[in-house]
């Protein structure tokens, strides 16, 4: 998987054999050698496979040792995003994190705002800072906690249709936005209700429509 | 061997604040479910226990991740300054944790905190350890024949 922080990994193999060979552009181990040709080791009594010795090492094959199984992204039909997961699990917690922390930077910006111009000009610092504390920590936390529950419960939705059609597509994921938004707003009448689901289920829509143009 | 089911540093602190988010947000509905059903008269437990978990759990989530992203962050700079892992890691990142958050009570109550937390950090590390010790099996025979003489 290549993370947008940390994708110098592959650029790392490759990058010895461009100078000193111009006829090949990777690295391509000397297969040759060791598929399936015994090797003699002085202090064995008699020649070893080497491809036995060390499974995980691979010896006999290409280099394949950083495609481990925990790294693998999820094969659910239709799934393939701009953005890489391995599962609904995935989604759930960076889709919270990033909803929450930008609820937080969101409604924190907004209480410092808020803070600034409620307090008097002439107020002595000591107590500014600590009424825009205040106004930071009360804004900041609810915005950010409406978004993380937000975000948990369209992720716990679309997780469970993506499992129960085993295919995702934009639908899933209307669907579940549409059901948030209706649970956000369920104890405030039919109304809201239906206002919210489509909201939520309109902004999941485009979401899945800008992704997918990507 | 590098731990592959975790990702590379920074983009990590989203996930464990993401994930401890979840985890505060399920396991406060079910408390602030049973504890709002339990608190309010026969009648009105249903009702008394979705108001709870209404006005309750996104608190309770919100701290649990708030702690989880705070750790994640320090975690990560103490392993950037210190550039290796071993157990010291989390538990000094527990120690600024707990000191950070506590930060708005006074430098008492903050001190008093990240000693608390720390010392906590410290016995979950050693938990794991020992379990982790615990569970491994025997180390297996050498792979290679001995020398025949």
């Amino acid at each position: 998987m290549v993370w947008p922080f940390g994708g110098s990994q592959t650029a790392a193999t490759s990058s010895p054999s461009s100078e000193t060979s111009a006829s090949s552009s990777s690295f391509v181990p000397d297969t040759t050698n060791n598929t399936d040709k015994q090797l003699s080791i002085p202090f064995l009594s008699e020649d070893v496979d080497i491809s036995q010795l060390h499974p995980l090492a691979r010896l006999g094959q290409d280099l394949e040792v950083l495609d481990l199984e925990d790294d693998a992204l999820s094969d659910l039909p239709g799934s393939k995003g701009f953005l890489p997961s391995r599962g609904w699990s995935d989604d759930l917690c960076y889709g919270s994190g990033t909803m929450y922390m930008g609820g937080l930077a969101v409604g924190g910006t907004y209480g410092f705002a808020e803070g600034m111009r409620t307090t008097p000009a002439n107020a002595p610092a000591r107590i500014r800072i600590n009424a825009i504390l205040n106004a930071i920590t009360r804004r900041g936390p609810y915005l950010g906690n409406t978004a993380g529950i937000l975000a948990i419960s369209y992720n716990i939705f679309n997780g469970i249709f993506d499992m129960t059609r085993s295919y995702h597509d934009i639908y899933n994921s209307i669907a579940a936005g549409a059901i948030t938004g209706a649970l956000y707003r369920s104890t405030m009448g039919l109304k809201p209700m239906a206002i919210s689901a489509l909201i939520m289920g309109g902004t999941m829509g485009a979401w899945n429509l800008g992704t997918s143009a990507l | 061997m590098a731990d592959h089911t975790r990702d590379p540093c920074p983009i990590v602190i989203v996930n464990d604040f993401g994930g401890a988010f979840a985890m505060g947000v399920i396991g406060g509905t079910i408390w602030h479910g049973i504890k709002g059903f339990r608190n309010s008269p026969t009648g009105e437990r249903g009702s008394g226990a979705l108001t709870a978990i209404r006005s309750r759990a996104p608190v309770v989530g919100g701290n649990f991740g708030s702690w989880g992203g705070v750790f994640s962050f320090f975690d990560c700079s103490i392993k950037g300054l210190r550039r290796k892992e071993d157990p010291f890691n989390p538990i000094m990142a527990g120690f600024c944790t707990g000191g950070a958050l506590a930060m708005r009570g006074g430098f008492k109550h903050a001190r008093n905190s990240a000693i608390t937390c720390g010392c906590l950090l410290a016995v979950f590390e050693g938990v794991g350890m020992v379990i982790s010790r615990m569970m491994t099996p025997a180390a297996p025979a050498p792979a290679v024949r001995p020398l025949e003489a």
